[in-house]
């Protein structure tokens, strides 16, 4: 009887501290529909705890777990503020999840997923935690935008979340039934590393790794997957080939500045991740395929940067050919099928911008102004220009990295920050 | 150090049956041929869950496991540790309650069209429009099947 009274009463502490929500500044879309969907939350809970005998243990314990949960999503709408991350990256990025994180539901066909941001810890804080499709008390599913606070204004860096979404796009059950179909096949083809568990555990306990790949004396071909995911492996492996998708090089860069930071061996990995020198070797490969690294036109300092980015990726890449895990054939087949699912819910696919439109950016950016899609013309007629955010985050990165003239990495983050916001205005016009 | 520790415990198949059971009644109970009233929030969500599941049914798609950020990396040489099997029994139980339903409420439909007629009738009754007879019987036999078969 008591734990029943006690989690009713928790029921009314919840619902308290959901009111409180309403009053927070979250953003041009508010915190209306969260406070509904978690009101339905509380109301099933609170129901459910109604009806509940009070000597059923086991349904008590669900009811106590998933009101835990409730409060916890609660308390994390109630501390989050806009201005504690980029809010202009969130508004162009919520473009994307907003056009392919979509979902049909009892009520509706094709509706997005809402979308929470929260700003939390440092360098390693990047997630996209999208909620579970089994069985709970909710209706329509979060997907929670996690950036780390120590990096609110990084939106270079913030291009990463190109891997997240690829977990929230896999989580829509259409989606993954089509990745399934069209992109698993290849990153698991026959006689590949990632052919099934004994041959990725093979490869990795092969006499041709690299002396400097330790693995630990408790391990063994025949126990690693006793404690390591190989779902959760090949999930990551096509997270990367997502964020590459949606982001271009400037998700490459990113990867590479944030995994190197953190493993600056790159031979680490983790239960649910791969070897980072995998991973990083896969993309750039990936690229060198799609042709992003293909030499540019225009001025000697942009040609010469846009090297000078390539060395950069270049510096993180491990030669010894036991770190590439794709055949180029698979890898390019799986971004075709990729391109073909992101490219139908625009704007998610990334395009690479022209040389000059690149080039237009960059220079804005040498000058130490927020690089964007405006100019004067010769007769002083001002021109507004559409220009996606992802060629100024690429444009920046160029800049960042140059050998001649670099602007220094902050600096470069905030210009394009701000250009972020600016372009917002420029393309009503445009 | 928290309060209390424990071990994650899944509950899917437990809270599909509730759901089932909740939505089985509700659908046994409604007026025909009037509009529903609003429905409570333990029915919205019931629907709702059934729905979902009924989509990853029909594309055999369960996956859903949380993974941790991008850049989470920490070792695991050690294997007591490590808890991130994914429990996919509730799905096997799932599956087989479901194929149990399809079978027994449209024994000569094909499975993909038995699922989209479900979804349908859910639909149409989440959104407080005429349910005919034929179909509520039909969308409460698959549901107190399902349940029957947990």
């Amino acid at each position: 009887m008591i734990a029943k009274d006690f989690l009713l009463g928790e029921c009314e502490n919840i619902r308290s501290l959901l009111d409180s929500t309403l009053r927070f500044d979250y953003g041009p879309d508010g915190s209306a529909k969260f406070y509904s969907e978690c009101s339905t939350r509380l109301g099933a809970l609170e129901a459910g705890l109604r009806n509940c005998p009070p000597t059923d243990n086991a349904r008590l314990r669900i009811y106590a777990v998933h009101l835990n949960a409730l409060s916890t999503l609660v308390c994390r709408i109630e501390r989050s503020s806009i201005s504690e991350y980029s809010w202009p990256f969130v508004e162009e990025f919520k473009k994307i999840s907003n056009a392919i994180c979509r979902e049909d539901t009892s009520v509706e066909s094709d509706v997005p997923l809402l979308v929470f941001v929260l700003a939390d810890g440092g360098l390693d804080a990047y997630a996209i935690a999208s909620e579970a499709n089994r069985p709970a008390y909710i209706v329509n599913r979060l997907l929670t935008i996690v950036f780390p606070k120590t990096l609110k204004s990084f939106v270079l860096l913030h291009t990463i979340l190109g891997h997240e979404l690829g977990h929230a796009i896999f989580s829509c059950i259409h989606h993954q039934a089509e990745i399934k179909k069209s992109v698993f096949p290849h990153i698991c083809h026959a006689g590949g590393q990632f052919e099934n568990q004994g041959a990725t555990a093979q490869h990795l306990f092969s006499a041709s790794r690299p002396a400097d790949v330790s693995i630990g004396p408790h391990l063994s071909e025949a126990n690693f997957w006793n404690s390591h995911s190989w779902n959760a492996w090949i999930e990551e492996v096509l997270c990367d080939l997502i964020g590459l998708a949606t982001f271009g090089p400037a998700f490459v860069a990113a990867e590479v500045a944030l995994l190197t930071s953190l493993d600056p061996s790159r031979n680490g990995w983790g239960p649910w991740h791969p070897l980072v020198a995998w991973r990083i070797n896969l993309l750039r490969r990936a690229c060198a395929l799609l042709g992003y690294d293909a030499p540019v036109t225009g001025s000697a300092a942009f040609v010469q940067a846009n090297a000078d980015f390539w060395r950069f990726i270049d510096s993180a890449v491990k030669a010894d050919p036991w770190f590439n895990v794709l055949e180029d054939q698979q890898i390019l087949v799986a971004m075709n099928a990729l391109h073909g699912l992101l490219g139908a819910h625009p704007p998610a696919a990334y395009a690479s911008p022209s040389s000059a439109e690149l080039e237009s950016l960059f220079a804005q950016l040498q000058k130490q102004v927020p690089p964007v899609g405006f100019q004067l013309s010769a007769s002083g007629v001002a021109q507004c220009i559409e220009v996606d955010f992802r060629a100024i985050l690429f444009a920046g990165w160029l800049a960042a990295k140059a050998s001649v003239d670099p602007i220094p990495f902050p600096l470069t983050n905030k210009l394009c920050q701000q250009a972020l916001i600016q372009q917002r205005a420029i393309s009503i016009y445009s | 150090m928290s309060l209390i520790s424990y071990g994650y415990q899944e509950n899917s198949d437990s809270i599909a049956k509730d759901y089932a059971s909740i939505v089985a009644e509700k659908v046994s109970t409604a007026d025909s041929g009037s509009t529903a009233p609003t429905l409570p929030d333990s029915v919205r969500v019931s629907i709702e869950n059934l729905y979902r599941l009924l989509e990853m049914f029909k594309y055999e798609s369960y996956s859903d496991e949380q993974r941790g950020g991008v850049l989470m990396l920490q070792r695991s040489d050690d294997a007591e540790h490590f808890d991130g099997n994914e429990d996919r029994d509730w799905q096997v139980r799932i599956t087989t309650a479901f194929q149990s339903s399809v079978e027994t409420v449209f024994p000569s439909v094909e499975r993909k069209a038995a699922i989209g007629q479900v979804q349908n009738s859910l639909r149409t009754f989440a959104k407080g429009e005429l349910l005919v007879d034929a179909r509520k019987i039909e969308l409460r036999d698959f549901f107190v099947t399902f349940r029957d078969s947990m």
